[in-house]
């Protein structure tokens, strides 16, 4: 009796493995086949439900004698716009870079600077190809735009990386000079947990206080 | 050491951002009281530059905490620090889990008695709080960056896949045999 029922729960955990296996190569398949439409469907949901802050409480303003925000926006807000002309990205870059915040756009790393600040700023984001999927097309001397609440800053691709993710750090976090660092996880595409990350390193060229 | 670093220096800012409510000689001090070098256990350890930034923003944000809430938070820094000496530990991976909780419970003794709210979170990270009770940040302690891959369903499902092919290679296995 008991070797029948260890016989038929075999039985029912073998059909059952082998209809997970089919379903998820399924839904890999419809996955590779159709990600960027995944990505667009999920981008508009989080559209919906989302929870952080879309606007800055008070309106971010610039000490231009200290070179340093007045007040720093509180995390989970919308602070600025980052704009990518060359890779057609304009995400909303939130204050914080953890992994709730960065479903909805690209995140500001707490403890880097701001822009304008003359420190090292880094923004991080996902690999879609409606967040940071794109950084490794672009070519030195490429355009990044940061639309902040306080002022406009430009900044120009003075080099690219891959690193370890316990590399990143190769840069630390610095005030001798504005320099900002992209990065994103890489291969930027396949199966599996990334262990690499594409960085990007540029350099101030233009700065509208005013906008 | 470096993750060690890490969680004492998370801890020290944690506590210290508490420090604001003193005049402009005040803050120079206690910078100057941050940014120098401890040695705990024979480990030297010094601020980094994103940890003093952080502090330098959540100064800018938080204008007014009194002296009261200055000096338990000062006597709580230096219990943190003496924990530390007394565990011996000079890894991250020698403190016990017992170390660990004593560490945590100071966050939280702080919370609970100062206008300073920090809250210790089970991922790792320590969600520091402005006077306003709006969320300053969440402090990574254990890892610097997140993971920025968008297809970690995709991973899931394909570590289902690869269990599917286990499972079938086993049966063919046993079939063939």
């Amino acid at each position: 009796m008991l070797k029948k029922v260890i016989a038929i729960i075999k039985v029912i955990a073998t059909k059952f493995a082998i209809a997970f296996f089919f379903a998820s190569l399924f839904f890999c398949i419809f996955y590779f086949v159709f990600k960027e439409d995944i990505d667009l469907i999920f981008g508009l949901a989080s559209k919906i439900t989302i929870k952080v802050n879309e606007a800055s409480d008070t309106p971010l303003t610039f000490d231009s004698v200290k070179m340093r925000l007045a007040k720093y926006p509180n995390y989970g807000t919308v602070w600025a716009h980052i704009i990518i002309p060359d890779i057609d990205i304009d995400i909303k870059v939130y204050q914080g870079d953890n992994l709730e915040l960065i479903k909805y756009g690209a995140g500001h790393f707490i403890g880097s600077y701001f822009p304008g600040e003359g420190g090292t700023v880094v923004i991080d984001a996902h690999n879609s190809v409606y967040h940071f999927g794109k950084l490794p097309q672009l070519e030195v001397g490429a355009q990044i735009i940061i639309d902040a609440d306080y002022g406009k800053f430009t900044y120009e691709i003075t080099s690219t990386n891959i690193l370890k993710a316990e590399e990143l750090n190769v840069m630390p976090i610095q005030d001798d000079a504005e320099i900002l660092m992209l990065y994103t996880c890489y291969p930027t595409s396949g199966f599996g947990y990334k262990y690499r990350r594409y960085v990007v390193y540029a350099k101030l060229v233009g700065a509208d206080y005013e906008k | 050491m470096g993750n060690f670093k890490k969680m004492i220096f998370a801890l020290l800012c944690v506590v210290v951002l508490g420090l604001t409510k003193v005049n402009a000689m005040s803050i120079d001090e206690l910078k100057d009281k941050l940014t120098k070098e401890y040695v705990i256990n024979g480990v030297t350890f010094q601020i980094t530059n994103a940890q003093k930034n952080s502090l330098e923003q959540y100064i800018a944000n938080n204008p007014g905490i009194t002296e009261s809430d200055i000096n338990y938070i000062n006597e709580k820094l230096d219990e943190a620090i003496a924990i530390i000496e007394k565990s011996g530990a000079t890894s991250v991976d020698d403190l016990s889990r017992s170390t660990k909780d004593e560490l945590k419970a100071l966050i939280t003794d702080v919370s609970n008695n100062t206008a300073i709210k920090a809250t210790p979170n089970n991922d790792g990270t320590v969600t520091v709080y402005n006077l306003d009770n709006t969320v300053f940040g969440k402090i990574n302690v254990t890892r610097d960056v997140e993971y920025t891959d968008s297809a970690i369903v995709i991973s899931l499902a394909s570590a289902i896949a690869l269990c599917g092919i286990i499972v079938i290679a086993k049966n063919s296995k046993k079939a063939n045999a």
